[in-house]
């Protein structure tokens, strides 16, 4: 088994990112009260919890360097590959257009709007097959939550 | 016998016609789930919990218990058929269960899953009815030190049970304490990271972040990959298994079954690993392990168990001490929490009807699983082939109305938002969402814990070892950390991890 040396993408950017969570949560706790042990303040807990955090972050990051483990060599390329952000933006899209139209339009037309943009992230779009889902979706969304459970919601525009 | 007498009432309270119409509810929407790929029971959970609003307690903890082990035999179906695992605990049934499909014993296959999965089951809900009464005895000697040393434990375990790095699941566990950190301090009224919006000084909602994490999060991640289906349905075959699969399945189901139950109990155990265990020892014991993989009915019988008995035990820790062992038991504190009920051990004494009869209907849901996976086994198939860009809008417009109807609260779909992209980022990071999520629950209980035990020990912090209850907790959990940085353990864990 030939060990391979080289940077481990995904360690490094997971090493980074949980150390800059820790720094940050351990920053803004020095805004609470600390307290003692005996009686811990409020930011007691969290500056040090958010310290083991930038820490851990550190040991991941620098772990990136080392020789890869026997899992990663199974898993094949360590490099991150660019992320495709179409789905990503689609679907997050999608979600936010429910969050912008559940209160002024009401659950039928917001269920649509969430089905019509979300299947734009899919490569191949088939229009009638997505109205139909559409369809099928909102009637049943108002048939369980609206009227089967009744969930206060507004189920309309009118 | 007083388990049985208490069983029996349990049963009564199961046994009527709404609460066997939940449970059948219940595992039907599991199974789905566990055919379906890219909805794991977490996220199917979280999106029903507010649809249980209106139920009265016991019935929505049957159906949500039934989701739970309901996809574990849903799971073990896409695995055998599609070589998919529509569940991360079906995930090693793949290796053996999908080579017997194509060999066209795909039925004989299933219903040893099905059979063997249902006798666990039964043993599991015994075990559950046997052991609730002495642990719970034990939790009520529990003072601050002790919840905090378990919690400690629970963590411990969670990250060594975790798939891929342990840093990274030690990381995850702790990013999860310090989210669930924000919101309003229970001991000074302080509001932290809340940044002056209202809506977050009760923190983020637990169903806010479960379903970023785990639903949307797992929708983008499907849909940047693209998934593939072949569905191998040619031949079924016979359902029932023969006489030699029989033979050579039962000393498995039962090697299964026990360990399956074993660490199911353990905190951070459960199904997954219960699973891999299974297959591991299964191949350690076999005569021949060459056929391992080619389609040995042991590699199907011994995991399928053993899955199903850890699904059910990790039902013991939350029952009894109040303390969630894995995502799923994190969510059903969540349930019991909307219908006013403190999970620990006074939920025994005082309310035994909603106890005795949550693990009576467990009994009742694998039954009417093995009818369900049985002789219905060709609607599952067809809804197998159900295309995934048809399945995701559906999905994606069900987590939106779950997250809305917690509060009726725009802002909180955004935040969800804001967590499926960070779930995302976990995933390509290879960062396992699961400990996070734990750490989330337990970290404000782990925060309270821990503050009243060092103020009632006027601040002296050896009280953690000095009361023996928690000094064993804590060794329990200095063991499981030693037997993992053992290297012939190290290893082991990261092949058997490796399957994914």
């Amino acid at each position: 088994m030939s060990v391979r040396r080289r940077l481990d993408h995904r360690d490094g950017a997971a090493g980074l990112a949980f150390f800059v969570f820790g720094i940050a949560f351990a920053v803004l706790a020095l805004n609470y009260p600390l307290g003692t042990t005996m009686r811990m303040g409020p930011g007691y807990f969290p500056v040090v919890l958010g310290l083991i955090l930038a820490g851990l972050g550190l040991v991941v990051g620098l772990g990136a360097f080392r020789s890869q483990s026997v899992a990663d060599q199974g898993a094949g390329n360590a490099s991150l590959a660019i992320p495709k952000l179409r789905p990503a933006l689609l679907i997050s899209a999608s979600v936010l257009v429910f969050a912008a139209a559940i209160e002024s339009v009401g659950l039928a037309l917001a269920t649509f709007g969430v089905v019509a943009v979300s299947s734009l992230a899919n490569s191949n779009v088939r229009w009638r097959s997505v109205a139909a889902s559409g369809l099928v979706l909102a009637s049943a969304s108002v048939a369980i939550f609206a009227y089967g459970l009744r969930l206060p919601f507004r189920v309309t525009p009118f | 016998m007083e388990l049985f007498s208490q069983l029996g009432h349990g049963f009564e309270a199961a046994l009527t016609l709404s609460n066997l119409g939940y449970c059948l509810l219940g595992v039907t929407l599991g199974t789905l789930v566990g055919v379906l790929p890219g909805l794991g029971p977490v996220a199917t959970i979280a999106m029903l919990l507010p649809a249980t609003y209106g139920q009265p307690p016991l019935s929505a903890l049957i159906m949500l218990a039934g989701i739970y082990y309901g996809a574990q035999y849903g799971g073990s179906t896409s695995a055998i058929l599609v070589n998919l695992p529509g569940e991360s605990s079906s995930v090693v049934t793949c290796l053996d269960g999908h080579a017997m499909a194509r060999k066209g014993r795909a039925g004989a296959a299933l219903g040893i899953a099905a059979l063997g999965s249902f006798f666990a089951g039964t043993v599991a809900t015994l075990l559950i009815a046997a052991l609730a009464e002495p642990l719970s005895n034990l939790a009520l000697k529990f003072g601050p030190a002790e919840y905090f040393s378990l919690m400690v434990l629970g963590l411990v375990a969670a990250v060594v049970l975790a798939n891929g790095s342990l840093t990274k699941a030690v990381a995850m566990t702790v990013l999860g304490l310090l989210l669930g950190l924000i919101g309003t301090d229970v001991n000074s009224g302080t509001e932290r990271y809340s940044f002056g919006i209202p809506e977050l000084s009760d923190g983020f909602g637990f169903v806010v972040v479960s379903m970023g994490l785990f639903g949307i999060a797992e929708i983008i991640h499907n849909l940047e990959k693209g998934i593939e289906r072949n569905v191998f349905a040619t031949s079924v075959g016979g359902i029932w298994p023969t006489r030699e699969d029989f033979k050579a399945a039962w000393k498995p189901v039962l090697r299964g079954t026990f360990l399956g139950s074993l660490l199911g109990v353990l905190p951070g155990g459960g199904a997954i690993l219960s699973s891999f265990a299974a297959y591991t020892i299964e191949k350690k014991l076999a005569k021949d392990p060459s056929r391992f993989g080619q389609g040995a009915i042991e590699g199907v019988a011994a995991p399928e168990s053993a899955n199903n008995a850890g699904a059910q035990t990790s039902f013991i820790p939350l029952l009894t001490l109040g303390i969630p062992p894995n995502a799923v038991m994190a969510l059903m504190v969540g349930a019991m929490m909307i219908h006013g009920i403190v999970p620990g051990p006074q939920v025994m004494t005082e309310k035994p009807e909603l106890f005795w009869g949550l693990i009576a209907s467990m009994w009742i849901g694998n039954l009417l699983l093995v009818l369900l996976n049985m002789p219905l086994i060709g609607i599952w198939i067809r809804l197998l082939r159900v295309p995934y860009h048809v399945l995701y809008p559906a999905i994606l417009v069900f987590c939106c109305i779950g997250i809305y109807s917690v509060n009726q609260s725009t802002i909180e779909v955004a935040f969800a938002v804001g967590f499926g992209l960070l779930g995302w980022m976990f995933i390509k990071l290879r960062c396992e969402p699961a400990p996070l999520l734990l750490g989330f629950v337990l970290g404000p209980l782990m925060e309270e814990n821990l503050r009243r035990a060092l103020l009632l020990a006027h601040g002296d912090p050896t009280v953690f070892v000095t009361r023996g209850l928690s000094l064993a907790l804590l060794l329990i959990a200095l063991a499981l950390i030693v037997i993992l940085v053992l290297p012939s353990v190290r290893q082991t864990r990261e092949v058997a991890f490796h399957e994914d």
